[in-house]
């Protein structure tokens, strides 16, 4: 059934896309055609991709490292909480492309630019649902930690982490997906790099077929995120699927 | 009233009975609880009087009526409640009218009715998560009620209460029944809840699931006063009913191992 | 003994700037303002002695006034008018949408790959198509709008569906409701929690994407105000037009919260617990 309906699909973009309207829907065998100039014959879309998902990586990686350990920390200590959450709630509602102009003042329009705008993007969702992990330990468990001595650190490490890991792991989820998007708003708003600056140079001389072929790459890698984010999350926590990931 | 012939039933892939050759009658007005170790059978047998499940062989019959399937003859009340959170107890209990099609201002006065009935039409706007669960299984138990089944089915009604409150309103069902002369199918754990509320106890097996005894408990009703339990019956039928279940507890254990 | 003695209520202590702070430090609201009026004093600090690239909060203060009548109140015009129609068009139909697939298993086969696929990609990554298709005006806003808000309400809808409690619908078998009967009182119902946490998420996408398609495409707006003001090294004005932004964020999602805690009090409830 999902063959039939995607053929269908297919075939009807291949037939309304007529010569007359080349420019607004290029038919799939010009998009088929643009995809093997850049993957095979030309090999343009390969540096491209490779300077995208190095800004992802990097980006995100530097975000979950603040990120955990600042989250759980601000869960545990109220006091700590208060300091910081009006800023992580502020931050948190303003989307990252309005940090734009303000990052490429302060660094440029290149690389160190974009992975601090994935950087951002990744850095406060993840914040936040590792603090709602911290806080949703149950009391008990720290009481349990407790009656053994254990000090604070120790009841950080053997309990609160774990007892936090499917909120962190939703976290997770959600810090990757905005990180791809983060990486696409950096490369179409000011770096003119990676995937997101091929979309804009094709679509500044009406390719549509050359342009359609990173989008639909952006999809891809955007799908497989999501695949592989939801497969770790299930299978490294197992025990628990928490309901609805907060500040998704 | 209620008659079940043969019912069988079987879960999985491996197609285990839980449930075998069960008959049961209930005559109009009785009180008849089913009791058993867990995995017996006795919610899945509740469940298909219902029409919530489908049985593999037997028939259900509610007046000499074939009734395999969910009717306006039966209402179920369940052991977690299961009220509508987006709905006040008031519109909880008129649920099973609004579906039957009858109008706002007739449902609103028979729910207001068996609210009062339930002592709590002072009530009547709350939601679920703001009352105790006491008092949801009374809106669970008024709006099983209020669309006047033959048949009233009871899962473990009180099951995920605490003992005081359990006490309380087993009560007050009794005061219930005798008012409007129900007939009732009651599931549950507990044989003390069972001597006290019953006019006739069947006592289930498990592996697979049947009926190993039956026991008519002709005490006077209500049974309220408290030295009720005193009595000499009570204490010989409680003996009875708890020397079976061992033996059946021991028999489930040691299929299990 | 004397240690352990409780403080009497409501002493006195002699006022001293230390005893303010050391009260503050005490209760959340003293810790925040005190949090605020730090940062407030350490960037004044930092940005009076780097004045191009950071401004500081007086300059800000006095930026707001200059350019909130002549810039920032037609460009929020403009911004929010496409963002509204375009939510308005995409949440009916985002729900509508969501609806049927989770009714209808022909529906959720054919669309569902495609709702997954737009649900997890980075719709920004659409706008020059979108231009190419709606050319630079209006349109375009309420189309990035449309994309960016419908997949999160489609997607959470869907999953509301298919989560209600099963012990609910049980309810409505026992009392003979029929499947359309279900819908209306127990699936839909059931479903709001999650239609709201689609919409929390479709409305700040959309936010995003606006401002994106602003930004990239030059068309007036707030998204082109924030390009302008970054290309000019109006530093104070840049950081203007980021707190309002996130002041709408703020009222956004307050307003959502509002609206959930006003009509369906119960997932509010649900939350809490």
């Amino acid at each position: 059934m999902r063959i039939i309906a995607f053929v269908a699909v297919i075939a009807l973009w291949e037939y309304s896309a007529g010569p007359m309207n080349r420019a607004l829907f290029a038919p799939p065998s010009e998009v088929l055609a643009a995809a093997n100039r850049q993957f095979i014959t030309e090999r343009t879309i390969w540096a491209p991709i490779r300077d995208s998902v190095f800004v992802l990586f990097v980006g995100l990686g530097g975000g979950l490292l603040l990120g955990i350990p600042l989250g759980l920390v601000m869960g545990r200590s109220k006091r700590i909480h208060f300091v910081l959450d009006p800023y992580v709630t502020f931050l948190y509602v303003i989307p990252s492309v309005a940090f734009v102009p303000l990052l490429i003042l302060w660094l440029g329009f290149n690389q160190p630019f974009q992975i601090a705008l994935v950087f951002e993007s990744a850095l406060f969702p993840i914040m936040i649902n590792a603090a709602a992990g911290a806080q949703n330990v149950e009391p008990d468990l720290i009481d349990g930690g407790r009656s053994f001595r254990a000090s604070q650190w120790q009841i950080m490490r053997t309990i609160v982490v774990p007892a936090s890991l499917p909120f962190i792991f939703a976290g997770i989820r959600i810090a990757f997906s905005a990180a791809w998007v983060g990486v696409v708003v950096a490369q179409m708003t000011g770096a003119l790099a990676g995937l997101g600056g091929m979309i804009l140079r094709a679509a500044a001389t009406f390719r549509t077929a050359d342009m359609l072929v990173p989008i639909l790459v952006i999809m891809a890698i955007g799908v497989t995120i999501h695949a592989l984010t939801t497969w770790l999350h299930h299978r490294l926590t197992p025990w628990h699927r928490p309901e609805g990931n907060v500040g998704a | 009233m209620l008659r079940i012939e043969n019912l069988g039933k079987a879960f999985g892939s491996k197609g285990q009975f839980v449930l075998e050759g069960f008959d049961l009658t209930v005559a109009r007005g009785e009180f008849v609880t089913l009791i058993g170790p867990s995995g017996c059978g006795k919610t899945t047998a509740l469940r298909i009087a219902a029409g919530l499940l489908e049985a593999n062989t037997g028939q259900v019959f509610v007046d000499d009526k074939p009734s395999m399937g969910p009717s306006r003859d039966k209402a179920i009340v369940f052991q977690h409640f299961n009220l509508f959170p987006w709905r006040s107890a008031l519109e909880n209990v008129a649920y099973g009218l609004e579906i039957q099609g009858m109008g706002r201002n007739q449902r609103r006065e028979i729910a207001v009715d068996h609210l009062r009935l339930v002592g709590l039409d002072t009530h009547l706007g709350h939601y679920p998560w703001q009352m105790s669960g006491g008092q949801q299984q009374r809106v669970g138990i008024a709006r099983a009620l209020a669309i006047s089944p033959k048949l009233l089915l009871m899962d473990e009604p009180f099951g995920a209460l605490d003992a005081l409150t359990r006490e309380r309103l087993q009560g007050e069902l009794q005061r219930i029944c005798l008012e409007r002369n129900l007939t009732v199918l009651f599931v549950t754990h507990s044989i003390d809840e069972a001597i006290y509320l019953s006019d006739r106890i069947v006592v289930m097996g498990v592996r697979p699931g049947r009926i190993i005894a039956e026991f008519r408990i002709d005490l006077p009703k209500p049974r309220a006063d408290y030295n009720f339990r005193a009595r000499e019956e009570y204490g010989a039928v409680r003996g009875e009913i708890w020397a079976l279940l061992e033996k059946q507890l021991q028999r489930a254990e040691a299929i299990a191992s | 003994m004397s240690k352990l003695q409780a403080e009497p209520a409501g002493r006195l202590e002699p006022f001293s700037p230390l005893g303010v702070v050391r009260r503050a430090l005490r209760s959340r609201e003293g810790l925040m303002v005190l949090s605020i009026l730090v940062v407030l004093a350490a960037w004044e600090a930092y940005g009076r002695s780097h004045p191009l690239f950071t401004s500081y909060p007086t300059e800000i203060l006095a930026a707001a006034p200059r350019i909130f009548l002549p810039s920032l109140v037609p460009a929020l015009g403009s911004t929010l008018t496409g963002y509204s129609v375009g939510l308005l068009l995409a949440i009916p139909a985002a729900i509508a949408i969501g609806v049927a697939m989770g009714r209808n298993r022909l529906v959720d086969l054919i669309l569902g790959p495609y709702v997954n696929a737009l649900y997890v990609t980075p719709r920004i990554a659409l706008i020059p198509l979108l231009v190419l298709w709606f050319g630079l005006d209006f349109r375009l806003r309420v189309a990035i709008v449309f994309l960016s808000a419908v997949f999160p309400i489609i997607v959470n809808t869907y999953a509301g569906m298919k989560e209600v409690d099963q012990a609910l619908l049980d309810v409505g078998r026992v009392f003979t409701a029929n499947r359309s009967q279900r819908l209306r009182t127990i699936v839909l119902p059931g479903s709001l929690p999650y239609i709201f946490t689609g919409l929390r998420l479709g409305v700040a996408r959309a936010l995003g994407g606006v401002i994106v398609a602003e930004m990239t495409a030059s068309i007036s707006g707030i998204g082109r105000l924030l390009g302008n003001y970054g290309r000019f090294f109006k530093v104070g004005e840049l950081f203007v037009t980021i707190i309002t932004i996130g002041i709408l964020g703020l009222v956004l999602t307050m307003g959502l919260a509002f609206i959930q805690r006003r009509f369906a009090p119960w997932t509010a409830a649900a939350r809490a617990r």
